[in-house]
């Protein structure tokens, strides 16, 4: 049964759609939000990627603040310890130790632990106290190193999955494969390869920062052991 | 407190900045993500492109462009001969092609004789227009002026079966014979050169009043063109410039 309004309508429905079909659409501006690029990766590649993200960043940032409180120095620090020792105030000097937080402080309060041994059996407790603080503040840095070398990988995973993807679905569609179908597996392919990229890079180059602040607080320890073997060979003024 | 219990103390603080500060930093980054992205207008612009036509100017000195083969042409003074040609310093295998020297003619003869008409190919896409098909008076030179005369002057209009042409000051003589039969239809347009003897010496293709870019039909009017004979002019320009176009049509 049909009404003649409804006719009607749908008349004029059609009509519509003709004129907006054969008018030239206006140009829209439109945005697609980054998370939605991060979406169209998979689950599978950016959920990895996403948990690397967050190790590498907790890591860079713990890490950061230990290497930088390990490099801040007293500059008269070693000068009391001289002047402790040599007045034999052992316990002073330790004291000293206890009180200052640093890889130097708890390396020489094992060293001076040991006074009145052997200065070769104090050198050896030195450097071992050192090996000591040395694995404390690289604590960390190989995950670092693995994400700077994985993530990029398993971006190319992600990208090699994709493009398997868009061959499958050529191969399916034939020769009337569409632009639209292959996208999805293109975009895939993109966004990981993108998202481990960042993510390798920001390890990278943090995995190398934070190596060389590191061989820095270990000169630094280098250095004050030496001194500090002086000041026991030294005579008593 | 020992040592190592502050060492622990600081350790968990670091623990505790670095889990605050991952959490802050992906928060961040989160919202960035979700109201940033890429803008892009949909439908994308039209490629835009601006056309380029290189047209032959001056040959290979590189002057003065060419005249208008429109415009009336103006018949040059009689140059004087020279006696020995300009040496034009090319390569054998260069790609641009140079005038050949013209000879000098020593005394231009009035050519009195009307070349014999070729035998009409049966096979011919265009019959020989010598015999002018759109020509009202007997002069040969297709539709020129009233009167013309090889070598004379006049509009220079000619017309034949399947092409058409201007060339200032020249009697049409022989048209083209060709027997390629094309698959596809078209207007070529070509500029041709002509020696004072009245044979085209050169052809370049006139892309902006030509409709086709096919390269089977400008090689046949190429072969055609170099097969008309307009009427001596022993005092024109050593090359003269004229319009000839091709209008194939499918059978």
């Amino acid at each position: 049964m049909h009404f003649p309004l409804f006719t009607q309508i749908e008349q004029a429905r059609e009509v519509l759609e003709q004129t907006s079909a054969a008018a030239p659409a206006e140009p829209v501006i439109e945005t697609i939000s980054i998370w939605q690029l991060i979406v169209d990766g998979g689950w599978y590649i950016m959920g990895p990627l996403g948990l690397m993200s967050l190790i590498a960043i907790y890591l860079i940032i713990e890490r950061a603040m230990a290497i930088r409180r390990a490099l801040k120095e007293d500059k008269d620090f070693m000068n009391k310890i001289r002047d402790y020792v040599h007045e034999g105030k052992i316990d002073s000097a330790r004291n000293l130790c206890a009180q200052t937080s640093s890889p130097v402080a708890r390396m020489l309060d094992k060293g001076l632990s040991r006074v009145g041994k052997p200065l070769k059996d104090i050198e050896v407790s030195i450097e071992n106290a050192g090996k000591l603080e040395i694995y404390q503040l690289e604590k960390g840095l190989p995950v670092l190193a693995t994400i700077s070398g994985a993530a990029p990988m398993i971006g190319f995973l992600g990208t090699v999955i994709g493009m398997i993807v868009t061959f499958h679905t050529m191969k399916i569609s034939g020769a009337g494969v569409e632009i639209a179908q292959l996208s999805g597996g293109i975009m895939q392919a993109m966004v990981t390869t993108v998202a481990g990229l960042v993510i390798g890079i920001i390890a990278y180059v943090a995995y190398n920062t934070l190596t060389a602040r590191v061989n820095k607080v270990i000169q630094k320890m280098e250095a004050t052991t030496i001194a500090f073997m002086d000041v026991l060979e030294s005579p008593a003024k | 407190m020992s040592t190592i219990a502050i060492q622990h103390q600081e350790q968990g603080r670091d623990r505790r900045a670095g889990i605050i500060a991952t959490i802050v930093v992906h928060a961040i980054a989160l919202l960035l993500f979700l109201f940033f992205g890429l803008t892009q207008p949909n439908p994308l612009p039209e490629e835009e492109m601006i056309e380029l036509v290189f047209e032959s100017a001056g040959g290979l000195t590189g002057g003065d462009p060419l005249p208008n083969p429109g415009a009336p042409q103006e018949s040059a003074p009689p140059v004087p001969s020279t006696s020995s040609p300009e040496e034009v310093a090319t390569e054998e295998d260069s790609p641009v092609e140079t005038p050949k020297p013209v000879k000098p003619t020593p005394k231009p003869k009035p050519t009195t004789e009307t070349p014999k008409p070729p035998k009409p190919n049966p096979n011919s896409l265009f019959t020989p227009s010598n015999t002018p098909s759109e020509n009202t008076n007997q002069n040969p030179g297709g539709s020129n002026t009233p009167g013309s005369q090889p070598g004379g002057g006049g509009s220079g209009d000619f017309k034949g079966k399947g092409f058409e042409g201007k060339l200032e000051g020249r009697g049409f003589m022989r048209g083209p014979t060709i027997t390629d039969k094309p698959d596809h239809g078209g207007k070529v347009a070509l500029n041709i050169w002509v020696d004072r003897e009245g044979k085209v010496t050169r052809v370049t293709q006139n892309l902006d009043k030509s409709t086709t870019t096919s390269t089977v039909l400008f090689n046949i009017a190429k072969k055609g063109a170099l097969q008309c004979l307009f009427s001596a002019r022993t005092d024109g320009p050593a090359e003269q410039m004229g319009l000839l176009v091709f209008i194939f049509e499918l059978e």
